[in-house]
């Protein structure tokens, strides 16, 4: 983590304040601090880049988010959680690719995982 | 379900390589779906299946490995593949690494043997734009691989052309006359493109093309956008299915009979005939519904939307004309059917939608040949080409 901190430019210069309605998908109702661990976090994908890897993934559209459950039925099923951002919780930068409404989402200093998860709502539930 | 125990087909852990990924296709908290290089050079298709969490301080990420080709992942990337087909096309493979990436464990077992939901679902593509905005799969005793009957296909044709009735109604203030064929711009935005099919049943999937900002729609700057069009045409059609497959028998809510007659000629076209090999249509797709499980038309539907229509006593007039085509307007579709026999001096303006029966009326303009013509007129001036055949109308004395 110490090493994390020491990164210069991440968030990148042109992420934006955090704000409005962000999607992520999850096994667990309600989701879980477990579940809103960053890549730093888990330490996984040591090799990735290092500030996307303290950076969460979350879908600015709902049809994203339905998408990806019936694509990865184990992983993702079956709950889709929806939270409000607002400037305090962040900054986040759309990281599209191949993905239209793919963000990246990194949490502001002392947003906990439990404390992140508390910012999400269960809307939707697929059965597929 | 859980996972059978693998340890039987376990293989080497060197067996796939490292599993370093050389293009990366999905990515969600990492990657998620890429392709990577087996150690004799071969391509390979990896998709996360779960985090494994049974152990706290053990996590492991499961994937599934599967040998693919440079032109199964270009399907995969134009919507022609589905994941779940890319993924049991060849070889597969279980394999277990840290979350470091470190492979640890690797099985071969068989597909039988994987639980259900390690697959993707049936249909889903790679991304969420490629996803059908129409999926139907025709369902019936008789409609398997390699034996569908011919009439299944003709169904699918009637399939496509359902949404041409709510997009008119949805586009009744830009036309002038709503009886015969609607002009081009109308019909590009309701055109479905079948983007796959597959057999087993018998699926279609339909993408529909996006709204053209070049489309000649008349006076643009007035006209409803195209695409609350293309939005109110879908909605009237989810909202038909909706109440074609609810299980209570309501009334079909709709603003008046002029809308539900466009809702149910839609539904008339997307569900099962009263008999013949197709007894059961399931409808999905973006446009109507995205995730939530596929709505079935069966034939209870069917004759739910028939006695509907029935009810609405919509006139139809029908005739049989005969003579020669003498004007023939390719941009409008349109001929003027002349010379009638007993009627020399009337003319009789005609609007043809399907393509073979512009092809006979093009034929017969240009050799001059008579043609026996039936047509309808709902509404409006025109009448509408039902059927087209060369040669003189023979008419049954009653």
């Amino acid at each position: 983590m110490e090493e994390a901190s020491k990164l210069v430019n991440c968030p990148p210069v042109d992420a934006e304040p955090a704000s409005g309605e962000v999607f992520r998908c999850g096994k667990n109702n309600p989701v879980s601090g477990a579940d809103m661990q960053t890549h730093e976090e888990t330490r996984r994908a040591p090799d990735a880049d290092p500030c996307l890897r303290r950076a969460l993934s979350v879908f600015r559209s709902r049809t994203d988010a339905e998408h990806q459950i019936l694509l990865f039925r184990r992983w993702r099923k079956k709950f889709i959680f929806k939270a409000r951002l607002s400037p305090q919780h962040g900054s986040t930068k759309l990281t599209s690719g191949r993905q239209p409404s793919h963000t990246s989402w990194w949490t502001a200093d002392g947003l906990s995982p439990e404390r992140r998860a508390a910012l999400f709502t269960m809307v939707e539930t697929i059965e597929s | 379900m859980s996972w059978p125990d693998l340890d039987p087909f376990e293989r080497p852990s060197d067996e796939l390589g490292a599993l370093i990924a050389d293009e990366v296709l999905y990515d969600f908290d990492g990657p998620c779906i890429f392709t990577s290089t087996a150690p004799n050079g071969g391509k390979l298709l990896v998709y996360l299946v779960e985090e494994l969490e049974e152990l706290e301080d053990d996590r492991r990420l499961r994937h599934l490995v599967a040998t693919t080709t440079h032109g199964i992942v270009e399907s995969l990337k134009t919507g022609t593949t589905t994941m779940r087909d890319a993924l049991t096309a060849g070889w597969l493979w279980v394999c277990d690494s840290t979350m470091a990436g470190e492979v640890r464990r690797v099985y071969a077992p068989p597909l039988d043997a994987l639980p259900p939901d390690a697959l993707p679902g049936n249909g889903t593509m790679l991304w969420p734009h490629l996803e059908p905005a129409l999926r139907v799969r025709l369902v019936g005793d008789e409609v398997r691989e390699g034996s569908i009957p011919a009439l299944v296909l003709a169904q699918v044709g009637e399939i496509a052309k359902s949404l041409k009735s709510v997009f008119e109604y949805s586009a009744r203030g830009l036309l002038q006359d709503t009886s015969g064929r609607p002009p081009e711009w109308l019909r590009s935005l309701y055109d479905l493109r079948a983007q796959r099919v597959a057999y087993g049943s018998l699926e279609i999937s339909f993408q529909q093309t996006e709204p053209d900002q070049e489309l000649d729609v008349p006076d643009p700057a007035q006209s409803k956008p195209t695409r609350a069009i293309v939005d109110e045409g879908w909605d009237l059609l989810t909202r038909g299915l909706d109440w074609a497959t609810s299980p209570h028998d309501a009334a079909l809510i709709a603003e008046n009979d002029t809308e539900r007659k466009a809702i149910l000629d839609a539904l008339k076209r997307l569900s099962p005939n009263a008999t013949g090999p197709v007894c059961v249509i399931e409808v999905s797709g973006t446009r109507v519904g995205g995730g939530r499980s596929p709505r079935r038309l069966d034939r209870k539907s069917s004759r739910r939307v028939r006695k509907t229509l029935a009810s609405l006593g919509a006139r139809v007039t029908l005739n049989a004309l005969s003579g020669r085509i003498r004007d023939l307007d390719l941009d409008k579709r349109e001929f003027v059917l002349r010379e009638i026999p007993g009627q020399p001096r009337t003319e009789t303006l005609c609007v043809v939608d399907d393509e073979q029966h512009l092809e006979i009326a093009k034929e017969a303009h240009y050799q001059e040949l008579p043609v026996s013509v039936a047509v309808k007129r709902s509404s409006g001036l025109r009448w509408e080409v039902v059927d087209i055949e060369f040669g003189d109308v023979s008419v049954l004395d009653s």
